[in-house]
């Protein structure tokens, strides 16, 4: 029941057809809308469906106080309560046996016992987005950013909407309401652009995504320490083009079916590999996460308005719990902590001024590319990594001096992928227009067989989205 | 043509031709958690998918819900052509005794997403297998794959074709998980179906893994068949223990083949979801799944596994070897 599944395809075409069919009576629709989200969750994952939807009449009711209560002292704390009562939710089910284990491990080393008890604790599938979600909600509405909902239906609409429920968008109450409730939604958002969304974001992850995994990440990672040079940098490389394509394809689909459904949602990703910088990777990648963390972290610690020093402290903490969000291990606070020091060291290196007067725009131009990537794709290990032994196993692969057999073939397909990466923004624009010549009567039939090709050449078993795990 | 009628037409178009035209591909995704027998989409897609093969798969099982298989019998159309061969071979005849692989050790791993999933048991185990001496490792596994669905994956017949290009002396194998069901069979001409757990049933899963054994052991392969953990769930967990025996059966009086209990190994028993680690803290040693093991589950019983193989094999770490 996750996007490109046949039984995805089967839901989502009766969904639209009664959701469109509700139109001109708007409560209505909404309400089928939030209903759709709840039945949705519940195929997924059925034992956890009634904790969020529990979390998100307690954070409706929480944010209601702002309007209610003259006293904003008292609004304080049940809004505080509301985010508390989500961070709860987050760190119980994601973090509690990791503390545990940590905490345990240390009393043990100093000769202490052992006393934190221990529970067989299942994550509910999308909950760090969901519980994200929520999270902003509350903020803005203390900060006055954004009027408390009245309408509870129309807050389930928009906490449980299922294209963004597993693994985002994390959408803002401020651009996702409004919209429910201005009837923005009255037609589904340009189609054409939709459908490029949607077969291009398929097409990421079944063929592409799908290929790197079988045939060359998931072994060299299986086997960090037996990978020889060149196959530990095309695994290196090719893991960076991967994760892209599983993330940024499951976005495109999450935003081209949010379109089918008339909302429009901003971008997750711009097309992070043009990125000539660290700073401009994070502005390009999983946009949603990272505004998130800026407007609720980074802001509140200070920003850019504090010292340098303090500065790049604010920093490093926020990669660490950007790093610790994925998961809660070691290498995801080191894959986070990588980022805060190299964008750290950026910062510290732009200040002083140093230019290439030396080089040419085009050469310093492409050489900050490709350091830029170079330095991304490294963290990717990290990332990649069931654990730090394994990373470093992994580096310690990528300069072994030893005579390898590489295959060609793969190496051709990695670049060609690379290139199909580069140009992705052209081909989005040139399939949006092209649709554009395209006969109505004909449209939905040359679209379905466009997406039918991409199942034509797609493996039997497509692995799940990598982004479901967080 | 407005553009509501065209979205409606371009998912009604989708959701009816794709199961059609790609049955065979139908849901095999691993979902997270998986679908759940009222999973009305689910059920419609399977319809659909019906139409598309002569013998039509009912929805893959994902690795992480065999919990819930059972209930849905597989569907089949009378004019099934494709039905696996059943019985073909005399029931567990014992093989001639053979010597100890000798070296090089060519250490092949199969099963299903025990073996096939990134930081699954499997990938432990080969990890670990390669840091010894004149062994090289190759792991072969395939998600929802089992001996109960050959139309879905034909592990006999892949074995050969597996067994021909890797010349493996050591195979384990560890499989069983989507193999809770009812399948069909041919008999004298017509098929009929044996519900899991009858002893038709039995019959024809002892056949089945017994010539997986026989492939590798025609190959003077020896077999390592590791019986699959405790279950959280009580109900699977019975039908996994009779797996299980069925297996180990399979292994019996075979000096070709040898079962491991992983059962006994990692759980003692009975259903342990956390294991005290070396300095005494408990860790998980499941995923959330409740069947998978842990990275620290898996490492636990690779260990485990190991030392017994070292009972049979001159298993030497690389580092140790002074050549």
């Amino acid at each position: 029941m996750v996007f490109g599944t046949f039984d995805f395809l089967i839901f989502f075409a009766f969904f639209l057809f009664f959701y469109w069919s509700l139109r001109p009576w708007p409560a209505a629709r909404n309400l089928f809308l939030a209903a759709g989200s709840f039945y949705y969750y519940y195929l997924i994952d059925p034992r956890f469906v009634l904790l969020i939807v529990a979390s998100a009449i307690i954070t409706y009711f929480a944010g209601t106080a702002k309007k209610h209560l003259a006293q904003n002292n008292i609004v304080k704390i049940i809004i505080s309560a509301g985010i508390l009562a989500n961070l709860g939710i987050l760190f119980w089910f994601k973090y509690y046996d990791f503390f545990r284990v940590s905490a345990q491990s240390l009393f043990a080393s100093l000769g202490l016992p052992a006393i934190l008890p221990y529970w067989e604790i299942i994550f509910p599938v999308g909950v760090s987005f969901f519980t994200f979600r929520m999270i902003s909600y509350l903020a803005d509405v203390y900060r006055n950013k954004y009027h408390p909902e009245n309408s509870l239906i129309d807050f389930c609409a928009y906490a449980l909407f299922f294209p963004c429920l597993l693994a985002g968008p994390i959408i803002r109450a401020g651009d996702f309401l409004p919209q429910l409730k201005k009837g923005a939604s009255s037609y589904p958002q340009d189609i054409y652009q939709a459908a490029a969304l949607l077969f291009l974001g398929l097409f990421k992850k079944i063929i592409i995504s799908a290929w790197i995994a079988a045939a060359i990440a998931d072994n060299a990672f299986s086997l960090p320490a037996q990978i020889s040079a060149p196959n530990a940098w095309l695994a290196m490389f090719s893991y960076s083009l991967q994760i892209y394509c599983d993330f940024s394809g499951y976005s495109d689909i999450a935003i081209a079916c949010a379109m089918f459904l008339g909302f429009k949602i901003a971008p997750n990703f711009d097309f992070p590999y043009h990125s000539r910088s660290i700073a401009e990777f994070w502005r390009r990648w999983h946009i949603s996460f990272y505004s998130w963390m800026r407007d609720y972290v980074y802001i509140p610690l200070g920003g850019n308005r504090v010292g340098e020093f303090k500065n790049l402290v604010n920093i490093l903490v926020v990669f660490s719990l950007s790093g610790l969000w994925h998961g809660a291990a070691g290498h995801f606070l080191a894959w986070g902590l990588w980022h805060g020091v190299g964008l750290s060291l950026q910062r510290v290196w732009s200040r002083l001024n140093f230019h290439h007067h030396s080089l040419s725009h085009r050469i310093n131009s492409f050489c900050n590319w490709f350091l830029t990537l170079l330095f991304v794709s490294a963290g990717w290990i990290l990332f990649r990594s069931d654990n730090l032994g394994q990373a470093k196993n992994f580096a310690i692969s990528l300069f072994k001096m030893d005579a390898a057999i590489i295959d060609i073939k793969q190496i051709f397909i990695v670049v060609a992928i690379l290139f199909f990466v580069i140009m992705e923004k052209k081909l989005l624009v040139s399939f949006v227009k092209a649709q554009g010549h395209i006969p109505g009567t004909i449209w939905p039939f040359l679209v379905a067989a466009a997406i039918a090709g991409i199942y034509y050449f797609a493996p039997d078993t497509v692995p799940p989205f990598i982004y479901f795990s967080f | 043509m407005s553009q509501i009628i065209k979205t409606l037409l371009l998912f009604l178009i989708l959701a009816i031709a794709l199961p059609l035209a790609f049955p065979e591909k139908f849901l095999h995704w691993l979902p997270p958690y998986g679908p759940d027998q009222n999973n009305l989409p689910q059920i419609a897609g399977a319809k659909l998918a019906r139409f598309g093969l002569p013998y039509s798969p009912t929805n893959p099982i994902p690795p992480n819900t065999a919990a819930n298989i059972d209930a849905t019998p597989p569907i089949v159309t009378q004019e099934t052509k494709i039905l696996p061969e059943v019985a073909k071979t005399p029931d567990n005849v014992p093989l001639e005794n053979k010597e100890a692989p000798q070296k090089p050790y060519r250490i092949l791993i199969i099963g299903d997403s025990f073996i096939a999933v990134p930081g699954s048991f499997g990938q432990i185990l080969e990890e670990n297998l390669s840091g010894y001496d004149q062994a090289t490792v190759i792991r072969k596994g395939k998600v929802s794959s089992g001996l109960s669905r050959p139309d879905y994956y034909d592990w006999i017949k892949e074995s050969k074709k597996i067994a021909q290009e890797t010349h493996p002396n050591i195979v384990i194998i560890m499989m069983g998980t989507n193999d809770a069901q009812g399948f069909y069979i041919e008999q004298n001409g017509k098929s009929s179906l044996a519900a899991f757990n009858t002893d038709l049933w039995k019959k024809e899963y002892l056949n089945r893994a017994a010539r997986l054994i026989e492939v590798f052991n025609q190959i003077n392969a020896r077999v390592y068949w590791i019986g699959l953990p405790e279950m959280r769930q009580p109900g699977y967990n019975s039908k996994i223990k009779i797996l299980s025996e069925i297996q180990m059966l399979a292994c019996q009086d075979r000096s070709g083949a040898k079962f491991i209990p992983a059962a006994d190994l990692v759980d003692n028993g009975r259903y342990q979801p956390f294991v005290a680690d070396p300095q005494g803290v408990m860790r998980a040693t499941r995923n959330a799944d409740g069947i998978h093991l842990s990275y620290f589950g898996g490492t636990l019983l690779v260990n485990k596994i190991i030392a017994l193989l070292k009972t049979e094999l001159d298993l030497i770490p690389k580092m140790q070897n002074p050549q």
